[in-house]
């Protein structure tokens, strides 16, 4: 490991949430706070990308929502050939459209050494990073309880980018023991959260996807902007593919 | 040759509906982007040919024309069938019907597909619903508006 990627990221920090991941059930989650360095995290924070009109508008959809992602540099999405649609995955390569500091945080993620890390964390092999999107989120905005289950294997990382985060205020992506949880607040329901992060500076949140794996976003009603990034890594070799595609093929574009 | 049906209930004018579909030009408004363009190549009475181009890049490498013949058979049916191209032979059939009250529009559609093509019958499969769902959705918020 490089002395500088040795300096950037609190892997002590990291270290100590790997009990703490491994013991929670039936969702393997943990919190980090202070995962980056310092000053490294202002450089990140200054030049998180301002929203605009490259972003996507995350509205309605599946479980209802009110967000705005922008992606890093990613593949065609495609097709399975069994007519499934095939999710985009990160270009592990620089994106001119992001900061210096951007740029060198994503070669730490799709790091071997940050990879490791995770595998250390979770028992999983050959992980390897698979989509990164930045996540914005501002007044009304929320996404409805949901759960993936892309895969048993499939880790999402979320890493928080918002200063001066009050306890208690909603913005921070929740886990909660079923879907039956109204992240607007309006209806009643019999689940509830087992945990929202409370500080989003500087702080990240590891889970594990499957099955129970619920998660979403309560209602922002202050006039706060919530700033972060969605991370995917999950097991990959140039046999299989990924983990979560089941062998499934890609698709290759027609030459007609 | 593999059969796809989708019906939906119309929440808007038929008669309006219905010149929206056969204003075929215009048509290119309440498609995705992946319909680049419809030119009317031929027009006598009910009976019309067009010509549209299509762009499916995660699907076919190039961008694409193909013919198409449409009959304006009455108020309530049109009948649509590929001329060329890898989905030569294909035929649609829009109707509009009374069902218990309710005005209901079937969309039947008979896929042909080249050999070449075939391996395209699980994806148009999965996707013939959703894709007309957001065509007609469009169409009926338009008219509504």
């Amino acid at each position: 490991m490089s002395k500088k990627m040795k300096s950037i990221v609190n892997w002590k920090n990291l270290d100590g949430e790997f009990s703490n991941f491994n013991n929670r059930k039936p969702t393997k989650w943990a919190f980090i706070e202070e995962l980056l360095d310092k000053d490294f995290y202002e450089k990140l924070y200054e030049t998180y990308p301002k929203l605009d009109d490259s972003w996507d508008i995350q509205e309605g959809g599946q479980y209802g929502r009110l967000s705005y992602r922008k992606f890093w540099k990613r593949d065609e999405a495609r097709y399975f050939s069994d007519g499934s649609e095939r999710e985009h995955v990160v270009i592990q390569e620089d994106d001119s459209r992001y900061s210096e500091s951007w740029n060198e945080f994503m070669k730490i993620l799709w790091s071997k050494e940050f990879v490791s890390k995770l595998s250390e964390m979770t028992g999983f092999e050959q992980l390897n990073l698979k989509h990164m999107n930045f996540m914005y989120a501002k007044k009304n905005g929320f996404q409805n309880t949901h759960i993936h289950n892309a895969s048993d294997k499939t880790l999402i990382v979320f890493v928080y980018f918002s200063k001066n985060w009050k306890k208690g205020d909603p913005g921070g992506t929740f886990l909660s023991d079923g879907i039956d949880f109204d992240a607007k607040g309006e209806k009643p329901g019999d689940s509830k959260i087992i945990f929202e992060p409370h500080n989003l500076d500087n702080t990240s949140l590891i889970v594990l996807d499957g099955p129970y794996t619920a998660h979403g976003m309560r209602k922002i009603t202050k006039d706060v902007e919530r700033r972060g990034i969605q991370v995917t890594f999950e097991p990959f070799n140039t046999k299989d593919g990924w983990y979560s595609d089941n062998g499934k093929t890609v698709l290759e574009p027609l030459e007609l | 040759m593999v059969k796809m049906n989708y019906s939906f209930e119309l929440s808007c004018d038929k008669d309006k509906f219905f010149h929206v579909l056969t204003d075929y030009q215009n048509l290119v408004e309440y498609m995705p982007r992946q319909l680049q363009k419809i030119e009317i190549l031929e027009k006598q009475d009910r009976h019309t040919i067009i010509e549209s181009t299509i762009f499916l890049r995660s699907i076919i490498k190039k961008q694409f024309s193909q013919r198409l013949k449409i009959d304006v058979e009455s108020e309530n049916k049109i009948l649509l069938e590929i001329l060329d191209g890898v989905a030569k032979g294909t035929q649609s059939t829009i109707s509009i019907i009374l069902d218990d009250e309710k005005t209901v529009c079937n969309i039947d559609t008979n896929v042909k597909l080249s050999l070449k093509a075939a391996i395209l019958y699980p994806i148009i499969k999965k996707e013939y619903a959703g894709f007309l769902t957001k065509v007609s959705r469009k169409i009926m918020e338009n008219i509504n508006e």
